[in-house]
């Protein structure tokens, strides 16, 4: 090794092609500026680089350029006012629009550019100037600060009084427990209150939340049916309100109905009806008190994250979450059978009244959506 | 300071830009063949037939000879169903159901898999017609439905879409995967009848709406919004696929941000030379 390094010669550094630390920092002082032979080794030096530029600029070429350089950021600003006259004056339907624009604002943008460029490139000197970098570390200062504070130290006699010190000591713990204890308020004020209900009422008729209509067993002409394979989203009727609009009389000329986002929230459920043979008969998830006629109800929250459980394979009977790819088997009380879900979807317990409209008979027996810190 | 004349100078272009240049390259020609070759939205055109349930004895006993031939071996030689899950008796499932397997090639199936894909079809119109009339006969089903998408309202048909279907087929008729190999097919290469059949007969995964559910105006706004979904207006200038946020950020991404890139080494480069 050593008979290459003394064949080749000079430090490891140049024979690398990097500069040495002496000519990078060199500053350029007014005798430097002006034609100075460099060694080709500085042509790798990135802070070296530069355009030939005639030393006594030529007046003449001055004034063309400045020229050219006005005129590019004249096109720059015709072509900001395009943007904003096309923007007023066009239609937004139109074919091109979003490409029109984007190419106004693109070509003012890229002129700006370029003119910057020409008008450096042409009309500035070409001047390098070198920074020198304070040292990042001073051993010295550090010790001086080191002094000072021993010597504070010891001037608070901090160490000579052990009372002294032992009761700052236990004061500061309870200062800082304060903050901890403040997070208390970021959580809701009763959680598992909040958690623990939705908005299904005893005896709340279950409507489709698409058709504000409701559901209906026998007679097709009052309410949303259901075939074998069939599913529907549903709300409690409490969600549904009409914003209704009245004529001077007082009369009511439209009636908009909309649904509350609070009851929609936690109280969005899912209606099945399968064939009434297709349940397990062996499993004990599903509750056949509140299975009428093959039709099931289930929250449409899934259990792990709380998205809509909303694609229903109708041949193999399964629920799919499209967030994290869960599964649910509705013929085995909609247990997880795929996916990161743990718990089955809850039912909610359904009858039918004399009518034939689907009621509600109580809330869900547990809470609906992801479990929480007080889930158990 | 001046650069000496006829100092060194390095290649242009170092390896590492070449290689982005020709992957921006291989990204462009992409982008372009779509442009110039758009895959799908070749709707076919629906069977003419002015009442395709009015279904003649002739129909019927030209479909049993057919059913024999060519379902039988799955099916049943009377429709009763076959041992596996995956022939299902086809009583009660009415000419809309034969219809929209048959006209969209899915049956007769090929060989047994997680879905039947789409084939080109097997059989004429009017074979296809009266396998619909044999069907029709062995159970009342659903009828071949008639559907009208010039008479629906896209708004409505929008949002029921994006209620009904887009779940499973997404917001923009694309499809979607399902469980165990199924999958959610797009929606925009089915004529509208077959999307009205499949509405009603809810073949294989899809769930079925009964009229009482989705009334004919429903599914009639319902193909209407599908017609949009064909050709819908691109403000971007081209879909991607349709296939949402995460193809369109990933192209601004692999475009825009590596093109920039690319260019700051181009700039990189002539600054060193």
């Amino acid at each position: 090794m050593s008979d290459t390094d003394d064949s080749t010669g000079g430090t490891i550094g140049e024979r690398l092609g990097v500069p040495s630390l002496e000519r990078a920092a060199v500053a350029p002082t007014a005798e430097h500026v002006g034609p100075v032979h460099r060694s080709h080794a500085d042509a790798g030096n990135p802070l070296s680089g530069g355009d030939e530029r005639d030393p006594e600029p030529d007046e003449a070429k001055a004034k063309r350029d400045e020229r050219v350089v006005a005129t590019l950021f004249t096109l720059s600003g015709a072509a900001a006012i395009f943007f904003v006259a096309y923007y007023w004056v066009a239609n937004l339907h139109d074919r091109w629009y979003n490409q029109i624009l984007g190419l106004s604002l693109a070509v003012s943008l890229f002129l700006i550019g370029i003119a910057a460029i020409y008008w450096v490139k042409t009309l500035m000197n070409d001047e390098e100037a070198v920074q020198e970098r304070h040292p990042l570390y001073d051993q010295r200062e550090n010790e001086v600060a080191g002094e000072v504070f021993m010597a504070g130290v010891a001037d608070s006699a901090f160490l000579k009084r052990p009372l002294l010190r032992r009761t700052f000591i236990a004061s500061q713990v309870p200062l800082l427990l304060a903050p901890v204890v403040l997070l208390r308020s970021l959580a809701p004020t009763q959680p598992k209150k909040a958690f623990e209900h939705t908005h299904w009422k005893p005896g709340d008729r279950l409507f489709d939340a698409q058709k504000f209509q409701p559901l209906q067993l026998l007679d097709p002409t009052k309410g949303v049916t259901l075939d074998i394979g069939g599913f529907v989203t549903v709300l409690p009727e409490s969600a549904i309100t009409y914003e209704q609009t009245t004529d001077t009389e007082g009369n009511v000329i439209d009636s908009v109905p909309r649904v509350d986002p609070q009851v929609e929230a936690d109280s969005v459920t899912m209606l099945l009806r399968l064939d009434p043979n297709d349940f397990d008969p062996n499993n004990h998830r599903t509750d056949y008190r509140y299975v009428v006629q093959g039709h099931v109800a289930y929250s449409k929250l899934c259990t792990h994250l709380g998205c809509p459980v909303s694609l229903y394979e109708q041949q193999t009977h399964k629920l799919l979450c499209p967030c994290h790819q869960s599964q649910f088997l509705v013929t085995e009380g909609a247990r997880p059978v795929f996916g990161p879900a743990a718990r089955s979807l809850p039912q909610l317990p359904i009858m039918v009244d004399e009518e034939g409209f689907f009621r509600c008979v109580k809330d869900f027996d547990q809470p609906v959506g992801p479990g929480y810190w007080e889930r158990t | 300071m001046r650069r000496p004349v006829g100092g060194v100078r390095r290649p242009r272009r170092s390896r590492l830009v070449s290689s982005a240049a020709f992957v921006l390259a291989l990204v462009t020609l992409g982008a372009l063949w779509n442009l110039v070759f758009p895959s799908g939205g070749s709707a076919r055109a629906a069977t003419g037939n002015p009442d395709p349930n009015n279904f003649t004895a002739d129909q019927v006993s030209e479909g049993a000879k057919l059913f024999a031939e060519g379902c039988a071996s799955c099916h049943g030689s009377a429709g009763q169903g076959g041992t596996q899950a995956q022939a299902p008796p086809l009583i009660g499932v009415g000419a809309a159901a034969a219809d929209f397997q048959l006209t969209t090639g899915r049956m007769p199936l090929k060989a047994p898999a997680a879905q039947a894909p789409v084939k080109p079809v097997q059989y004429s119109p009017e074979q296809i017609l009266a396998l619909d009339a044999y069907v029709a006969s062995l159970g009342a089903g659903p009828q071949i439905p008639s559907v009208d998408g010039a008479s629906g309202d896209i708004a409505v048909g929008g949002q029921l879409f994006r209620a009904n279907c887009a779940n499973c087929h997404n917001f923009a008729g694309q499809g979607n995967v399902l469980s165990n190999g199924k999958y959610a097919p797009a929606v925009t290469p089915a004529t509208d009848l077959q999307v009205a059949e499949a509405v009603r007969t809810g073949p294989e995964s899809m769930p079925k709406f009964a009229p009482t559910q989705l009334s004919q105006n429903d599914v009639n706004s319902i193909v209407r919004y599908i017609e949009f979904l064909r050709a819908p207006k691109d403000p971007g200038g081209h879909g991607l696929g349709h296939l949402g946020p995460v193809p369109e950020g990933l192209v601004c991404f692999l475009v825009g941000i590596a093109g920039l890139a690319i260019i700051c080494l181009w700039i990189g480069e002539r600054a060193k030379a």
